[in-house]
């Protein structure tokens, strides 16, 4: 027998004495980067990125809260482990399903340290989704109006799910070498979730993501057990990935021990996330939502006094903006007459589904004493709606001299127009688009009070008849409708006024009430 | 037809003992009364061997034992019992299986591939597996084997696209990845045209320079054109070990031809002549023929019905 050929002198080089661990990170970054190339996963990255990117996706892209933002990448990345799911899972099939085992069986790496790699291979996936998360929330974070705060906790979901499904296509790949297998299990998470994990019961928290919760709760109202539910996922994340090693054969005692220890984990995590809310919470919620004057502060604005959570205070100058234009388009001294702009928010129901949700606006301490009604606005803004609202509700509060209130109230009158036309007037006169195709089938336009987002909080509603007198108003110059707005002001503002008669004196011919018209209660 | 006779004991070489193959160095693998079944079946019975530097023939026919002693060899599977060292180290202990698998080629009998991985990758892959973790240095040894193989400009092709030879060399060149000392090859050439079988054969007599090569085969060429030394298995036991011009002197002298089949001899076919070629006890005047390794291996197997003809 005679020493290794000098013909290669870089294989022994290559060949690093007691390199078992370096050869399993050698091995995972192989199959890592096979991984990241797998059309699978790119596909579900490219549909992940999209899904961030999409118009809609942050539908208050340019006034992020960031308490809700942080989560806004989880779903989409739990797509993307299912994807991670099949991909690792043929790839830990492979050998078997090749035949290449004759092979690998005299290889140095036995199939525990393999397996180990293929685990470790799943790190790549995992940091390519913090990635494209910390760009997402970092891109709005730095968004002068973001409000709010992120959890690190929340942001780490996403990416520890691709990594938590993965390893289950690892663990499947060890128990058997049918491809069959991933896919099936996928669809029997992705049923299993939309149906178990969309309910309002702790079996939610047991899934990698949570969306129980709605948008807009200020953020030390939300309080979601997101740290907690980290713990779980990466404590099933190693227990899954020490089960999926041993089985190939790995040490007993080490996977043993990690089990346990990662098994721990799992149930603090189970157990302290299912017991959120907490009763110091909901009463916080209570409180927020019916006496929100108790934990809001307050500024004026000339003659207006916004009150709100302290963490939305970025967005007063937006709110001024449309109040100012409505008020602009009143007369003098209804333009200056003094109003209350109060956020309102619906806590209570946060992390719940089911309740019908509406925010009380009358409350013990607000009740209908005139002035003292204040003009709602929500905690979300940006989306093209919310300003809409707030004009709604402010010209409302103008021209009755009351804030709306939910119960979807008809206005039927030439207080409906006049309402209608100074919201319209005041924001985008494209949004009576919006307002249309949301109209009933019954002919009503529903407005909602705090925008389209925050629908449960109710909304008034304008009959056809009211909008097709808006319509034909926006035929005419603005500048002479304004005047005669302005001029006319008492008499379209009292009540009983009629539609026909406020178009008559905003100068336009108002079609006929139609039956369905007639069939709303009006207030 | 006529009934074959048994083979007289001294054709063949069992042996309980250890039988040394010539070599020109101490013995690479040591093999020393190995047993094995699979349920009830004996797939090695008290198998002895050993062999050193070079190219060694394992012959025998199918359900031989052969690729089973090779996967024993290889640390795929361990025996039942007996002793044995492959490069000095026990396969049987943990650390004697690790130590072996970092000097070891393997190419077995039906490799299978990953079709959707490139030649380059295929080899790559087994040469992180064989501890290989410096990765320009291991790219530049994947070049180099798939260089030696012949498939240097092909590195970059999926094995899907590649022909029958072509993966059989994406094998060997798997298995020689790392530079290893020992080398264990079952069946390389089945399934390959005469061509690509020459072709193999030189890349074989290549790279067994230095090495210790177990080649099985059914192919008596290919252990006429390649090995120092052959054995013969059947029926799970050593039939013969020596050298192939020892293989073939075992029928020195009892090859004949004649215008017919001679009815005592154990095997008999006709030959593109016409004549035909009889092996066994040839009867007294017979025109005794020039043995090959074939004649020899065909006796040292003891049971020839299924060549007769």
């Amino acid at each position: 027998m005679t020493a290794p050929s000098g013909a290669s002198k870089e294989a022994a080089r290559a060949r690093v004495p007691a390199g078992d661990r370096r050869a399993v990170l050698a091995l995972a970054r192989f199959e890592g980067l096979r991984l990241l190339r797998h059309p699978l996963v790119l596909t579900a990255f490219a549909l992940c990125v999209v899904w961030m990117a999409r118009p809609g996706a942050t539908t208050w892209r340019s006034h992020p809260p960031l308490q809700d933002m942080d989560r806004d990448h989880q779903l989409p990345l739990v797509l993307v482990g299912f994807a991670v799911l099949i991909a690792v899972n043929l790839a830990a099939t492979r050998a078997r399903r090749h035949g290449t085992d004759a092979i690998l069986d005299a290889l140095v790496l036995p199939p525990w340290q393999r397996t180990v790699a293929h685990l470790l291979s799943l790190l790549p996936l995992w940091l390519v989704g913090a990635v494209m998360v910390a760009a997402q929330f970092g891109w709005m974070a730095t968004r002068p109006e973001a409000v709010g705060r992120g959890d690190i906790a929340e942001l780490a979901t996403g990416p520890t799910s691709v990594l938590l499904l993965g390893v289950v296509g690892v663990l499947l790949a060890r128990l058997t070498a049918s491809a069959v297998v991933a896919p099936l299990t996928v669809l029997a998470l992705l049923t299993s979730m939309f149906v178990l994990a969309a309910g309002d019961s702790g079996v939610a928290w047991l899934y990698p993501t949570v969306h129980q919760s709605p948008s807009g709760v200020p953020t030390d109202l939300l309080d979601r057990p997101a740290g907690w539910h980290l713990l779980y996922l990466l404590g099933m994340t190693t227990l899954l990935g020490a089960v999926a090693t041993a089985v190939a054969g790995g040490r007993r005692r080490t996977a043993r021990g990690t089990a346990v220890a990662a098994l721990t984990c799992v149930l603090a995590g189970a157990l302290f996330q299912s017991a959120w809310p907490s009763g110091a919470l909901a009463r916080e919620r209570q409180q927020a939502t019916e006496r929100p004057a108790e934990v809001q502060r307050c500024q004026r604005l000339g003659t207006t006094e916004y009150c709100l959570f302290p963490e939305f205070g970025v967005w007063v100058d937006d709110w001024d903006r449309v109040v100012r234009e409505v008020r602009a388009l009143t007369p003098k001294d209804v333009a200056a007459s003094p109003i209350t702009v109060r956020q309102r928010v619906n806590a209570v129901d946060a992390g719940s589904t089911g309740s019908d949700g509406a925010i009380p606006f009358a409350t013990p301490s607000e009740g209908p004493t005139g002035s003292a009604w204040s003009v709602p606005v929500g905690t979300l803004w940006g989306s093209g709606t919310e300003d809409l609202a707030l004009a709604a509700a402010t010209a409302y509060r103008l021209v009755t001299g009351e804030a709306p209130q939910p119960g979807t109230p008809v206005m039927c009158d030439s207080r409906g127009v006049l309402t209608l036309w100074l919201a319209v007037r005041a924001t985008s006169e494209a949004d009576l688009n919006s307002l249309l195709d949301g109209q009933f089938s019954g002919g009503g336009v529903p407005i909602s009070l705090l925008g389209e987002a925050q629908l449960d909080a109710g909304w008034v509603v304008l009959r056809e008849h009211e909008l097709a007198v808006v319509q034909a108003l926006l035929d005419r110059p603005r500048g002479d409708v304004d005047r005669r707005v302005r001029e006319e002001w008492s008499a379209l503002t009292a009540p009983g006024t009629s539609s026909l008669r406020a178009a008559e004196l905003l100068g336009v011919t108002a079609p006929a009430v139609t039956g369905d018209d007639g069939e709303w209660n009006c207030r | 037809m006529s009934r074959p006779r048994p083979l007289p004991p001294s054709s063949a070489a069992p042996s309980a003992a250890p039988s040394p193959i010539p070599s020109s160095s101490a013995p690479t693998v040591s093999v020393s009364g190995v047993t094995l079944s699979f349920r009830n079946t004996r797939a090695l019975d008290d198998v002895s061997i050993r062999f050193g530097e070079g190219i060694t023939g394992l012959l025998g026919p199918n359900g031989a034992g052969k690729t089973t002693l090779l996967r024993i060899l290889a640390t795929a599977i361990t025996p039942d019992s007996g002793a044995l060292t492959v490069l000095g180290h026990d396969p049987r202990t943990v650390q004697g299986r690790h130590e072996i698998r970092r000097r070891l080629g393997y190419l077995p009998q039906n490799p299978g591939f990953h079709p959707r991985f490139t030649a380059f990758e295929f080899v790559d892959y087994v040469a992180i597996l064989k501890e290989m973790t410096d990765r320009q240095a291991r790219h530049q040894e994947v070049r180099r084997v798939l260089d030696t193989v012949g498939l240097g400009d092909r590195r970059g092709k999926r094995i899907s696209s590649l022909s029958g030879g072509m993966r059989q060399r994406v094998g060997l060149a798997a298995a020689l990845v790392g530079d290893p000392l020992f080398i264990v090859l079952d069946e390389p050439t089945v399934g390959l045209d005469p061509e690509q079988r020459l072709r193999f054969r030189e890349l074989v007599a290549e790279t067994a320079e230095g090495r210790t090569v177990l080649l099985s085969t059914h192919q008596t060429e290919d252990v006429a054109m390649l090995c120092r030394r052959v054995a013969v298995l059947d029926q799970g036991r050593v039939r013969f070990t020596g050298t192939p011009a020892e293989l073939a002197a075992v029928a020195e002298g009892r090859v004949w031809s004649s215008t017919e089949r001679d009815a005592g001899a154990r095997a008999g076919w006709r030959t593109g002549t016409g004549e035909f070629r009889n092996i066994g006890d040839p009867p007294p005047g017979a025109q005794v023929c020039a043995p090959t390794l074939e004649d020899g291996y065909l006796l040292a197997l003891g049971d020839t019905s299924g060549v007769a003809g």
